[in-house]
């Protein structure tokens, strides 16, 4: 009994003399580093991380936290810390990452592309790599790369909208509207609501040759926002495609009463009136927008197409000849 | 009604080619009559259970139970070379003048050279009777293993014998009948060269000097050397597929004036249709699309625009394409144009034009205005939304429930078999297609109802029409990529009455090619024209049905003749054949002349 009392005596005292040193010694580096991030003192922060990588450079953990600070002060730096972090690190996944954030604000496209593609091939059941080279691909006006991973992040993760919605976009970038009817069902099985889309549906089932599917997504929209110029449009062209060729008519005119220069509009109710054999009307509404938009083909197309029946022979072959050059 | 309506046919049919068809059964057409099919296996395979067949047309696939076992054949190569995935063509004529149309089917062939390749013929049917075929292409002398395309009869010396013009890949064969039941090889300016593909063929006489004339589309020169090859990767996979048409190298079509005595020259140059920059030819179309007497043509080129011809009757042809409204869709897009038929749709008395497209395209529908002037009017019509998920091919007008406006018939099928393979839609099958005209104001798409062979995909090519069991409704083959031919027999259950009508030529070619009908039914006249080629690579049996609703007596027939001449013949009763022979009818209401031989 007295031994353990001894025993114990002895233990307090060591104890006590090592928090005394520990009291009267400065702190060190990291911990002053984080402290002086925890006021917001940046500058002073970077110096602490800096000393405390000089002594342990192979620390990648804390590389990575000195790049955090600093991409909210110089980006190139950041970027230079990050991309110290070896492979074989823990922390090299999270340096990718951030790579990939900083090189994507800053337009570093190239060097954001090949660490996705690295993640991606690191992560393979990630969907973050994998949506974000979609957008990547997207935003580069490369579709047809943009499309299996927008395709793969929705296999990853079946219930992230954004990547349901991406797939769309890029397969209407890649004039395969049809097949935009199957993430855009499957983004409102999981928002109902979503107005984009149920919009956007509305077009896919027009382009895919299913005007009934169409016009009930178009009609959905409108009781939801009757000020829609799309919507208008694309239940104009429902109705005309089954048959209703009157009530696509008064459709459009509503359309145009709202927005009385909407080029797409204006063309849905020339090609209407065309088919009735009204040229000369389509003719008044069409030249209008001829200034502002003489390089699209199917309006220049229409000018020629009703000039040409309401016996204006010259106006006809300019536009003829116009719409040749922008046909090539 | 079917029976009944059969046996006035072949009564009246019979009573006219016993007094004016010297042509018996071509030699060697004698088959194993136990071998032929029977009456009752026709009426069975006619009477299969159809619960969809609700709507306004019913058709069933007869081909196998009256004898036509064809199948086209065009194995695919591992690089997909393009021609194998163009199918073929199929064509209606009357080889023997017996009154029955008889069918010519074209052959693929394949493409590697394997040795031990099986390599069938071209295929000629003869019609007994409307209730059996029997295969006599060796007989007539028409064996041909070479990959064959587009067919197109015609009796090209007047001498009363359908004769024939089989395009293909390399060459193109001017096969002259005989009489006897055989043909002989004619040459034809320009007829082979190496790696040309040539397409679509259609007899027209452009400068009405009763010499039929010949249009022949090229569509590419495909090799054989340099014979283009084209990958698409996606989803980490490289396949091959055929390659876009922007890949050829192209070649000017051919245009060739008869000069009498079954001679031709070619004139494509002198004629100005070998106009800047060659297209890729598909379909053509022989007819006067303004109705000024003389012949145009309309030819569909794949991914660039179409050709109108304007026949400027002095030799010359001129395109105006682009300024009619036709050579673009109403966008000013340039389309896949595969195959056409033209036709008036809308009772207006014009020739519309209608093309067939592209996958994720519509097919075009170009209603005539007049004065060479066309609109787009495709959607209005109703053919837009359901041609955007087909690869359309072949095209057909006729009226299959004979209530005098002209329905319409696609065959269908992808260019590209393996898409799936990479992620990207497009059956390589797809479903054909039959539309119903309500009274020229709009199509109905009817396919569900019209009979099994509907809903079932194929890869369609070549179609053509022919009232093959004189039955008094049109019926319909289709040559099939890779695939057993089709022949759709017509059982509508509500069928008008008809007026069969074949033209007789004197002074115009014999077969009245290019003549225009007028069929005035007291409170409208239709338009008709008279044709041969059509479709895509295919050609319509020569005489004309006519679809006439309730009537049981035509007013009145105008025919305007190769050349503008008009001439008329009055009082004509429906449900027979009426052969109007040239010189024999009268602008002012006289008398039918019943009969009469060249």
């Amino acid at each position: 009994m007295k031994r353990l009392l001894l025993l114990l005596v002895a233990v307090a005292v060591i104890w006590g003399a090592a928090t005394l040193a520990r009291m009267l010694m400065p702190p060190a580096p990291l911990q002053l580093a984080r402290e002086s991030l925890a006021v917001g003192e940046f500058d002073r922060a970077i110096e602490h991380y800096r000393q405390h990588l000089a002594k342990y450079p192979d620390d990648w953990g804390v590389h990575g936290e000195l790049g955090l600070v600093l991409s909210e002060v110089d980006r190139p730096l950041a970027l230079e810390e990050f991309r110290k972090v070896p492979a074989d690190s823990e922390a090299y996944l999270d340096a990718r990452r951030q790579i990939v954030s900083i090189c994507l604000a800053t337009e570093r496209i190239s060097e954001a592309e090949q660490a996705l593609l690295d993640l991606a091939e690191r992560t393979p059941d990630d969907w973050w790599p994998q949506l974000t080279l979609a957008e990547l691909y997207f935003r580069q006006r490369r579709p047809s790369e943009a499309l299996p991973h927008a395709q793969r992040a929705s296999e990853l993760n079946p219930e992230h909208a954004g990547a349901l919605f991406l797939t769309a976009e890029i397969l209407d970038d890649l004039q395969r509207s049809r097949e935009m009817i199957e993430p855009l069902r499957k983004l409102i099985d999981l928002d109902l609501e979503n107005y984009a889309a149920h919009i956007n549906l509305s077009y896919a089932y027009s382009e895919a040759g299913q005007p009934e599917r169409s016009q009930e997504e178009a009609q959905w929209c409108l009781a939801r926002n009757a000020n829609d110029v799309n919507a208008y449009r694309f239940l104009a062209k429902a109705l005309r495609d089954q048959g209703h060729v009157e009530k696509a008519m008064e459709t459009i005119e509503s359309a145009l009463t709202l927005s009385p220069y909407d080029l797409e509009c204006r063309l849905l109710e020339a090609e209407i009136l065309i088919f009735n054999r009204r040229e000369e009307e389509a003719l008044k509404h069409l030249e209008p927008l001829y200034e502002q938009h003489q390089n699209d083909r199917r309006l220049v197309s229409l000018l020629a197409r009703a000039a040409a029946a309401a016996g204006r022979a010259e106006e006809a072959k300019r536009y003829r000849e116009q719409a040749q050059k922008l046909t090539e | 009604m079917l029976s009944c309506v059969k046996g006035i046919w072949i009564a009246v049919a019979t009573a006219l080619i016993l007094g004016c068809s010297s042509a018996d059964s071509p030699s060697g057409k004698q088959q194993n009559q136990a071998a032929q099919p029977t009456t009752s296996d026709v009426a069975s395979a006619a009477s299969q259970p159809d619960e969809l067949s609700v709507g306004p047309f019913r058709f069933v696939d007869v081909a196998k139970s009256v004898g036509i076992g064809f199948r086209h054949y065009s194995p695919l190569t591992k690089q997909r070379h393009v021609h194998l995935v163009m199918g073929s063509g199929i064509g209606w004529f009357d080889l023997d003048r017996d009154g029955w149309p008889d069918l010519y089917c074209c052959q693929g062939a394949s493409f590697d050279g394997d040795a031990n390749d099986v390599r069938p013929s071209n295929a000629l049917f003869w019609n007994r009777a409307g209730e059996a075929f029997s295969q006599v292409a060796r007989q007539a002398g028409l064996l041909d293993i070479r990959y064959s395309m587009g067919i197109a009869s015609a009796d090209y010396n007047n001498d009363g014998f359908a004769d024939l013009c089989v395009t293909g890949y390399e060459v193109n064969t001017l096969l002259h009948n005989n009489g006897d039941g055989t043909f002989a090889r004619v040459t034809l300016p320009q007829q082979s060269s190496p790696g040309r593909l040539s397409a679509s063929c259609a007899w027209g006489d452009i400068d009405a000097d009763g010499n039929l004339d010949l249009y022949i589309t090229n569509y590419a020169k495909l090799g054989p050397e340099d014979y283009p090859i084209c990958e698409q990767s996606a989803a980490g996979k490289t396949i091959h597929i055929a390659c876009h048409p922007s890949k050829f190298d192209r070649m000017p079509d051919f245009l060739y004036r008869g000069v009498g005595d079954g001679q031709f020259i070619e004139i494509s140059q002198a004629a100005g249709i070998v106009d800047g920059e060659s297209l890729q030819g598909l379909g053509v179309i022989a007819a006067d699309l303004d109705q000024d007497g003389d012949t145009d043509f309309y030819v569909a080129n794949d991914t660039t625009p179409n050709y109108l011809w304007e026949n400027r009757d002095d030799g010359q042809f001129t395109d105006r394409g682009p300024d009619s409204g036709t050579s673009t869709n109403r966008h000013g897009a340039r389309e896949a144009s595969m195959g056409m038929a033209v036709g008036d749709v809308d009772g207006n008395g014009q020739l519309d034009l209608f093309v067939t497209n592209y996958y994720d395209e519509t097919n075009t529908l170009y209603r005539n205005e007049g004065s060479f002037l066309f609109s787009d009017v495709t959607d209005e019509m109703g053919l837009g939304a359901p041609s955007r998920p087909r690869l359309g091919f072949g095209a057909s007008f006729a009226d299959f429930d004979n209530d005098g406006w002209l329905d319409l018939l696609t065959a269908n099928g992808h260019i590209h078999d393996r898409l799936h393979e990479i992620g990207r839609n497009g059956s390589f099958a797809q479903l054909a297609q039959v539309f119903h005209n309500g009274r020229g104001s709009r199509f109905r798409d009817v396919s569900v109802s019209s009979g099994l062979y509907f809903r079932e995909p194929h890869v369609g090519r070549g179609t053509a029409i022919a009232d093959y069991d004189r039955d008094g409704d049109s019926d319909v083959a289709i040559n099939q990529l890779n695939s057993e031919a089709v022949l759709l027999q017509n059982n509508a259950k509500e069928i008008g009455r008809w007026l069969q009508v074949e033209l007789v030529g004197i002074a115009s070619n014999r077969d009245g090619i290019g003549a225009i009908l007028q069929i005035d039914l007291g409170d409208r006249v239709l338009v008709r024209s008279v044709q041969a080629g059509a479709s895509y690579l295919s050609c319509d049996e020569r005489a004309m049905l006519i679809g006439l609703g309730s009537l049981d007596m035509v007013r009145e027939v105008t025919v305007v003749w190769p050349g503008g001449r008009r001439e008329s013949w009055n009082d004509l009763g429906a449900n027979r054949l009426w052969r109007l022979v040239e010189g024999t009818g009268s602008v002012s209401n006289a008398s039918y002349t019943a009969e009469g031989c060249r």
